[in-house]
């Protein structure tokens, strides 16, 4: 029996960001940039074990708009174009760099990064959903399913046909896209509030991921911290982040990703070359942003940079990781000292702080799952802990997130809080409409259809959050109030039952998120008491 | 108890972009704004002092692109012509609610109480603690429809209600909220004796999961991580 053991879970999300009627839009970039640097080199990464015939595996959710935006025609051939500009862009850049045979060793990294992102895939002709099926299949990697457009359970909730909703849905399109019902849940942000897990019960939801605090501050002391899961009083097991994992990962003063060695993600030609230069590989308009050729390693705190020297930091990421592997050795035979059963490691990330934050990250985590047995770690997803240990504590976890603070105040301050009315009202709206017409056909269904997409995508946590951030927050700001005024359109359609087949159309064709989206997912649980103090 | 109140910040929304700090940590630019969390119109309960968050912010993006709409961008409406109030949970010690308030519910409670007796009265958002019962009053102008509230009571259930002191003094209720439930800031007191751990091996677990830091804020002020707001990816700072 190994010491213990540690679940790696990699969170894939990005919010729905296809814009058909524009080239080159700058949100779409982030899709894009995704793909190259993260997803495909993480893809590559668990291919190798397989290769290698290493025991690695690990936990990966893939948002439905995430899953939906790698699927989508337009984008995969918008992305093949895009990749086709990086590689021109590598060409030009090696001749401009030609004299210099350190910034020339640089370009031609990044060269072999796109040529190899481009061979991989066409090797699965675009198809990353089905190359993820096939891994999970094959026993590599376990995926979680998660709520439809990465809604905040705990904010969003106070409609429960909503919350409702996002989780219902999440649900129907991870069986669409990966032909299996999930396990596991990855809760938005790890945003948990009590009763949300009868919410995922009720869809046979087994496990889910949540904030360290969420376990430690339950109903009842967790006898083992957050190294072992808590079942709900629902029967859904909670799994607790754990504090040290997280800190030596994304901390920015102590954490491995500000070594001097690493590459520094701020110095991007897309700022510092000539925009004539440029113009082709940047957003149309009179923009500059990332082009993620970024010659310069993080040096020190200064703004002198030293050129990158991709040797140096892969041995240093092999460092690292022999570094990590090392203190959750100590951490884990420390623990099992002490518990009587095996201690867990929940060790959960953003899937893209790999490759795309942390330039170095896929090659860090790769060494440490090639380390693991060494140290008598045994790598282990949730569903697999559970299969073995199956008898657990049961407790209800605290209301938490892994946001700043730990709690929902990322979500709800005073340049996003005004969003809540509108949501509240528009899901408890579709929960009545969904009741009221089960038996919608025609141009009604469409329009349900319609309005639970448009509500849907208004719901997003990703708007509140960057409207708090303060980037690109009126574009955010733009995408809550486009949806929900085509939902409050959609409303009046309803229910004066004189429908626009042209309006519904354009707005289908404009947010063709989940096809095949049941309305009626908005029926249960739509009864809402009135606000109004009963006098009488 | 209108003397617990203290309100502490009413600014304006076009206030709220003031100061925005860069703090170079590293070579990693993690950028910070610094800002009242709680913004608009906040009452404090307590009398602990409101947190300042850390916030990113950055500008680099130059020009935005517009989602693009079907209908011609209305506005969202300021009311729905539904009486209805909210009450949400912001974190252990603070709670955030919103109301719409129709005239018809206010002729109803007119009628009810005679207009002379209301038509001069003070509306207040009366916070009530249900687990001790206890209450506190807070004068708003119902027009403004939101409200920050600090009772500064981890694991307490709340509810809110908007209502209208009337000339003699009587309390009438016009709006209530759903309830909800603080969550806790630090760990149960309860044991399920069967999960049970000797106290010594619990403290040395909590302190090992919570980073070595003791019950309380402290748990979740992790730094930020690198590219801190950039883009919407990186959410789990």
């Amino acid at each position: 029996m190994p010491t213990g053991y540690i679940a790696f879970i990699l969170h894939a999300h990005l919010p729905w960001v296809r814009h058909p009627d524009r080239e080159g839009v700058l949100e779409e970039r982030w899709l894009f940039e995704a793909i190259t640097e993260c997803y495909l080199p993480l893809l590559r990464m668990i291919q190798g074990w397989d290769r290698d015939r290493i025991p690695g595996r690990i936990t990966m959710s893939v948002t439905p708009p995430l899953a939906a935006m790698l699927s989508d025609d337009l984008l995969q051939s918008r992305y093949r174009h895009f990749l086709g500009r990086q590689l021109e862009l590598a060409d030009r850049e090696a001749d401009r760099t030609a004299g210099d045979h350190r910034l020339s060793a640089v370009v031609a990294m990044y060269r072999e990064r796109l040529q190899a992102a481009r061979e991989d895939y066409d090797s699965c002709g675009g198809n990353l959903v089905g190359r993820l099926a096939d891994l999970a299949r094959a026993g590599r990697i376990e995926l979680l399913a998660s709520a439809a457009t990465h809604g905040y359970l705990p904010l969003i909730g106070l409609s429960r046909p909503l919350a409702r909703a996002q989780i219902r849905t999440g649900v129907d399109q991870f069986v669409a896209k990966f032909g299996v019902r999930p396990d596991g849940f990855w809760l938005p942000e790890c945003g948990f509030a009590p009763g949300d897990d009868e919410l995922l019960a009720a869809e046979g939801i087994k496990y889910f991921i949540m904030e360290t605090h969420g376990i430690l501050h339950a109903s009842t002391r967790p006898c083992y911290g957050v190294y072992a899961p808590l079942y709900c009083p629902s029967g859904v097991a909670a799994f607790g982040r754990d504090t040290e994992t997280s800190h030596q990962v994304w901390s920015a003063d102590e954490g491995y990703p500000g070594d001097h060695s690493y590459r520094e993600f701020y110095r991007d030609i897309g700022y510092e070359l000539d925009t004539d230069y440029l113009a082709p590989y940047l957003p149309p308009g009179p923009i500059r942003t990332h082009t993620g050729f970024k010659y310069y390693r993080i040096t020190g705190a200064t703004d002198h940079k030293d050129i990158y020297d991709p040797g140096q930091a892969w041995s240093r990421a092999t460092e690292h990781a022999g570094n990590f592997v090392f203190n959750r050795s100590h951490q884990l035979q420390h623990l099992a000292s002490v518990l009587d059963r095996p201690p867990l490691i929940t060790a959960p990330y953003d899937a893209e702080l790999f490759g795309h934050w942390w330039f170095e990250g896929p090659e860090w985590l790769d060494q440490v799952i090639r380390r693991l047995p060494e140290a008598g770690i045994e790598p282990i997803t949730p569903g697999d802990y559970l299969a073995r240990f199956p008898r657990n504590q049961v407790a209800e976890p605290s209301m938490s997130s892994w946001g700043y603070r730990g709690f929902n105040e990322v979500w709800l301050e005073g340049s996003n809080d005004w969003i809540y009315r509108h949501l509240h009202l528009a899901g408890d709206r579709m929960g009545r409409l969904a009741a009221e017409r089960p038996g919608a056909w025609g141009l009604e269904r469409r329009a349900l259809a319609q309005a639970a997409r448009e509500l849907l995508l208004a719901s997003a946590s990703d708007w509140p959050f960057i409207m708090k951030s303060g980037t690109v927050a009126s574009y955010a700001r733009d995408r809550v109030q486009g949806h929900l005024a085509n939902f409050i359109e959609l409303y009046r359609q309803l229910t004066e039952r004189r429908f626009r087949e042209d309006v519904i159309a354009r707005l289908e064709q404009q947010a063709p998120l989940f096809p095949h989206l049941d309305y009626r997912v908005f029926a249960h649980g739509a009864t809402e008491p009135p606000a109004a103090v009963a006098s009488d | 108890m209108a003397e617990f109140f203290l309100v502490i910040l009413t600014a304006i929304a076009g206030l709220l972009v003031i100061a925005a700090l860069v703090n170079r940590s590293g070579a990693r630019r993690v950028a910070a704004a610094h800002e009242p969390a709680p913004s608009r119109h906040t009452t404090e309960i307590s009398n602990q002092s409101p947190e300042v968050s850390d916030q990113p912010t950055d500008t680099e993006f130059g020009e935005l692109h517009e989602f693009p709409r079907q209908i011609d961008r209305p506005e969202l409406p300021d009311r729905y012509g539904a009486d209805q109030m909210k009450l949400m949970v912001r974190d252990p010690y603070w709670l955030h609610t919103y109301w719409e308030l129709t005239p018809a519910r206010e002729i109803r409670a007119e009628s009810e109480t005679g207009v002379e007796n209301y038509a001069i009265g003070r509306y207040v958002i009366r916070l009530i603690d249900l687990d001790s019962n206890h209450s506190w009053d807070q004068e708003v102008d119902p027009d403004i429809g939101n409200w920050y509230l600090n009772p500064g009571r981890p694991d307490t259930r709340f509810v809110c209600e908007l209502g209208r002191i009337d000339r003699h003094g009587h309390y009438v209720p016009l709006l209530r909220s759903n309830e909800v439930r603080t969550p806790r800031d630090r760990p149960s007191d309860r044991v399920d004796p069967e999960w049970a751990c000797p106290e010594e091996l619990w403290q040395r677990l909590y302190s090992r999961s919570s980073g070595g830091t003791s019950p309380g804020m402290q748990l979740w002020q992790r730094p930020a991580s690198p590219g801190h707001g950039q883009t919407p990816w990186d959410r789990s700072g």
